[in-house]
């Protein structure tokens, strides 16, 4: 919980959370994998403010402390979601594996929600892997990494028949948020990589039974993911990647987030700080504190109100995972006295 | 090194853009050449990230290849792209003349990238019409005087004008004088009833276009923090 200083709280779920290891002995193919963690790393670097700037052998494997003291106690994170990304190619333990986001929830079972992730390459044996993480896990959520390399294939699409497999599978365990990545190196490389299309088919598809919750709303794509949004109910966008621009590029964290307003509206975006690559505290301070200049409410006609906070740091993401949030942490909740 | 030629040169390269951000790649700090004294022009790219999509490097090799290739005195050209995770197939078949299904057989379609290039283009001719017929509303006219406007209409002369006849013509679309002036990006004029909404669709385009170029700057200058000041 996040009490701003004019006493206004807020209830924090972290929509995506990673406990990586990217150091050197996890290394498997060490230009892929340097390339990665590099590429994470500067990302952290070009929008983090300097003072929340880490070392770069921190960043590459961060203990279990930290990411608790990060998130829970510096970082007023009530809930955060881990969504794992598997990379199996690049680091010999995988990247940020089921696995190990296991071993986290289990020693912090309140803290965390437990995701998995699926690759319809794996093919049969995947899906009787995702029947046995279910029944385990008892999970509600899954992370799709489409672009994600596997041996000589550079990705896979959601509309694939085996993908559908897999999304009729999530649909019939209750498995009903799915959170897809895109990245850039899907197949056939001669066509947009970012490209959210399949998003907006697989939607229509499933539109009674799962959700779609696109994670950095497909930026760099982020105009192509509003059209699909505005048209399918069941699909939301993932705030990482933008949430840190409300330090670094003010202007067009206004200019963006007025427009995912307007498209798909305050009740389907969700906050998330994609940990490690930021850390929550300073997106949330900065977030609350935030207010859209004059010119884009008037020309865009949308509002980032407390309610329109409360609903984007968690009150959404709450519903999707049936979170229970209390009274006083809800939409039109009045300001708690001030403090002395 | 041949000064004067390497301005040239750099010239040539200002008017290559990133197919995606529709900005030049000199300004964007992505592309650098030197010439030396036998005409021989070398040109390096170096990316946002290493992970920057495959198909743009090729893009944006290819055409600062072609673009430097045709300015007069060069008697060579070298492109090399630096620092990224298919930078040695990219140099390779860019240098060699070859296309981009060539460079990556097993993980193209044949359809080239052609039909990826005009998504872009008209991305680019979208965002540049929205900024150009607000700036046509903010001066006073009406949408339906702003829909009458023909190509002659416009001041030319203007460079934000110019670059948008540009995107126009890349399209195929008539920059002709008697030509409409807001149109589709299939040449259908935009009718009255109907700029308010493709206007505000427009909007998020052009919006989305600069957060990324944005984004993607402020990444080359964490990689890259004085690129300014080395030499290729």
């Amino acid at each position: 919980m996040y009490t701003a200083p004019d006493g206004t709280t807020y209830y924090v779920v972290d929509g995506h959370v990673h406990w990586w290891d990217a150091s050197n002995a996890n290394y498997r193919n060490e230009r892929n994998a340097d390339g990665w963690i590099r590429c994470f790393y500067d990302y952290h670097r070009n929008l983090s403010p300097a003072e929340y700037v880490w070392p770069f052998e921190l960043y590459q494997q961060y203990p279990e402390e930290r990411m608790i003291q990060d998130l829970f106690v510096d970082g007023y994170v009530d809930k955060a979601i881990f969504l794992p990304t598997a990379l199996t190619d690049f680091y010999t333990n995988g990247f940020n594996t089921t696995e190990r986001d296991a071993y986290m929830k289990e020693r912090h079972p309140d803290r965390f929600i437990l995701n998995s992730c699926w690759d319809p390459r794996d093919e049969e044996a995947g899906l009787r892997k995702l029947e046995e993480e279910a029944a385990r896990h008892g999970l509600k959520g899954v992370k799709l990494y489409t672009a994600e390399w596997r041996g000589s294939s550079k990705g896979w699409k959601l509309t694939d028949p085996m993908s559908r497999r897999y999304l009729d599978k999530c649909a019939e365990l209750g498995i009903v948020n799915i959170h897809v990545h895109k990245g850039p190196t899907i197949w056939p490389l001669n066509k947009d990589s970012f490209d959210v299309s399949d998003v907006d088919d697989v939607a229509t598809e499933y539109r009674d039974s799962l959700r779609f919750i696109v994670e950095h709303c497909g930026m760099p794509r982020v105009d192509d993911f509003c059209w699909i949004a505005t048209q399918e109910p069941n699909v939301y966008g993932g705030l990482a990647v933008l949430m840190p621009f409300v330090h670094a590029r003010p202007r067009y964290f206004a200019e963006v987030l007025s427009e995912l307003l307007w498209w798909v509206g305050e009740d389907r975006l969700t906050f998330a700080s994609d940990y490690a690559l930021w850390s929550p505290k300073w997106i949330i301070e900065k977030f609350v504190d935030f207010t859209l200049p004059d010119d884009i409410m008037e020309q865009k006609g949308v509002e980032l109100t407390t309610d329109v906070k409360r609903k984007i740091l968690g009150l959404n993401a709450a519903k999707l995972y049936d979170l229970e949030v209390p009274a006083e942490l809800q939409v039109g909740a009045a300001p708690a006295p001030a403090a002395v | 090194m041949a000064t004067d030629l390497t301005a040239s040169v750099t010239g040539a390269l200002d008017a290559v853009t990133d197919p995606e951000l529709d900005r030049s790649v000199v300004e964007l700090g992505f592309a650098r050449a030197a010439v030396d004294d036998a005409g021989r022009a070398l040109v390096e790219l170096r990316l946002p990230t290493f992970w920057c999509a495959a198909n743009f490097a090729y893009l944006m090799a290819s055409d600062a290849r072609d673009a430097v290739a045709a300015v007069p005195g060069v008697r060579s050209v070298t492109v090399r792209l630096v620092d990224h995770f298919v930078a040695d197939e990219v140099t390779a078949s860019v240098n060699a003349g070859r296309s981009f299904d060539d460079a990556f057989p097993e993980h193209t379609d044949g359809a080239g990238l052609d039909a990826l290039r005009r998504f872009f283009w008209v991305k680019a001719f979208t965002a540049r019409q929205e900024v150009l017929l607000h700036r046509l509303l903010a001066e006073g006219r009406s949408d339906g005087e702003v829909c009458a406007l023909r190509v002659g209409d416009l001041d030319t002369a203007d460079p934000e004008t110019g670059a948008y006849l540009e995107r126009r013509g890349r399209l195929g679309i008539s920059t002709a004088a008697e030509a409409p002036v807001a149109v589709h990006p299939n040449g259908q004029p935009i009718a009255v009833e109907r700029l308010g909404s493709y206007l505000t669709r427009a909007r998020m385009t052009r919006v989305c276009m600069e957060a990324n170029g944005s984004l993607c700057g402020g990444l080359h200058a964490t990689r890259y923090p004085r690129h300014e000041e080395t030499t290729v």
